[in-house]
């Protein structure tokens, strides 16, 4: 009989990501856009664990999110669930067999949040701006979520039954 | 296939409850009690990293500078490194001093109390331009309260926590955000328009008079009129100097850049002007 994974290393790993967030990445920007580690985080857990945690933990990491963003709490919540559920029901071998699956994902995820956001917000952004900000978000995206999915998979070992 | 879909509209019929509750809290100006919980958990860790991030920086400027020196003896190295770094923390430590200094020193904006609050956490999206301060409904602090430093208007509140939250919060409109206005004036001219948050660094100012006096270099202040979100904001508050002037001579219309006096990047401090309006 096979030990679960201590999925519950998932919590406190989104509570640091969430102070980094708010920290250190909200003051460093690459081109006026700022690094979203937590939807990076999103994407490695429904990657790594499948649709349930996936789910669970975008649900969670979307609420939070909006919840520091201050605005439009709704789009977060329904694109880090959606990234969440719909990214676990890839089966564990497209991530496990292609070393660019994550970086992929990545940027898939990123224009997702970001028409999401684009169609639930209220704001007025110019059509220009959105462009450049998923554009430069999607790039970043895919170099970032190496180390944040290298940390999940060091620390909370996938099932055996994804493998 | 049934359970999935179960489980997944369980997700989202939680998700909409969590949702719902902080809109209806934000409508009123508060900040609903899950969110209040989640910025007093998120609390101790982004104190410790803002040390820490800081003292990390002070070490790397260090390097940096020292980057091009070929050094054989590694631990002297280490050593002037840290004593620079050390150097670099007590310049921060007194320009903070020097900061709250000034602070003190600032005219008040009638009515209400000034609380002093500091930034401890910054939005997460790109689209706003907010921030969150360590003081809330506790301390008097309501939405629409101003938000000012020594340099001049920051910005106002929109959500303060629930009395009963374990540690105060309260979410800062920055003069930035595309949603922010206040009414000005040209403080040489006396000429009246309507600054508004663009989204980037600077301000634009509306509605002036095509023939208004205006030139690059003037400043702009609060003018106290009512404007839209704004209006809340009273007379002679500094909000930052012209950099730019647009005159459309086919709309007839005329315009300004502003660039606001506080410098939002670098501020640690600010005074909250509680219960003004209340």
């Amino acid at each position: 009989m096979q030990a679960s994974p201590p999925l519950w290393r998932i919590w406190p790993i989104l509570w640091l990501l969430l102070v980094l967030q708010t920290t250190i990445f909200a003051r460093f920007d690459i081109l006026g856009v700022h690094v979203d580690v937590v939807l990076l985080a999103v994407v490695s857990v429904a990657l790594l664990y499948g649709m349930e945690t996936g789910g669970l933990f975008g649900l969670v990491a979307g609420v939070l999110t909006g919840y520091c963003a201050g605005v439009s709490i709704g789009s977060f919540v329904v694109s880090r669930l959606v990234i969440g559920t719909g990214f676990g029901l890839f089966d564990r071998r497209f991530s496990n067999d292609n070393p660019l699956a994550a970086p992929v994902c990545a940027v898939v995820a990123t224009v997702i949040a970001q028409v999401i956001f684009g169609v639930l917000s209220p704001g007025e952004y110019g059509l220009e701006m959105w462009l450049r900000q998923t554009a430069i978000s999607a790039v970043a995206h895919a170099v970032f979520i190496w180390p944040v999915y290298w940390v999940f998979m060091r620390l909370i070992p996938t099932p055996r039954a994804f493998a | 296939m049934r359970r999935t879909f179960v489980y997944i509209l369980t997700l989202l019929v939680v998700a909409g409850a969590l949702v719902w509750w902080q809109n209806r809290a934000s409508q009123n100006g508060r900040i609903s009690p899950p969110a209040g919980l989640m910025f007093s958990l998120l609390r101790p860790g982004q104190k410790a990293v803002s040390s820490v991030g800081g003292w990390f920086g002070d070490v790397g400027k260090a390097m940096f500078r020292r980057g091009d020196i070929i050094s054989e003896n590694e631990e002297l190295r280490g050593r002037v490194a840290d004593l620079e770094g050390q150097n670099l923390r007590l310049q921060r430590y007194l320009r903070e001093n020097e900061e709250l200094k000034s602070l003190l020193k600032t005219p008040k904006p009638p009515g209400g109390k000034s609380v002093a609050a500091q930034i401890v956490s910054f939005d997460t999206s790109e689209y706003t331009q907010r921030f969150f301060i360590n003081v809330g409904h506790r301390q008097g602090v309501q939405k629409k309260d101003i938000v000012y430093t020594a340099h001049g208007v920051v910005g106002q509140i929109v959500n303060s926590d629930y009395k009963l939250l374990p540690l105060p919060t309260s979410e800062v409109l920055l003069l930035t955000d595309r949603s922010a206005s206040i009414g000005a004036v040209i403080a040489r001219s006396g000429a009246t328009g309507v600054v508004k948050g663009t989204g980037g660094e600077l301000c634009k100012l509306e509605y002036l008079d095509f023939y208004a006096d205006v030139r690059e270099g003037d400043t702009v202040l609060s003018s106290g009129m009512v404007v839209k979100v704004g209006g809340v904001f009273p007379k002679g508050l500094v909000i930052g100097r012209v950099v730019k002037i647009e005159r459309d001579k086919t709309l007839s219309r005329l315009s300004a850049y502003v660039e606001p006096a506080v410098p939002f990047k670098s501020i640690t401090t600010v005074w909250v002007r509680a219960g003004a309006h209340s």
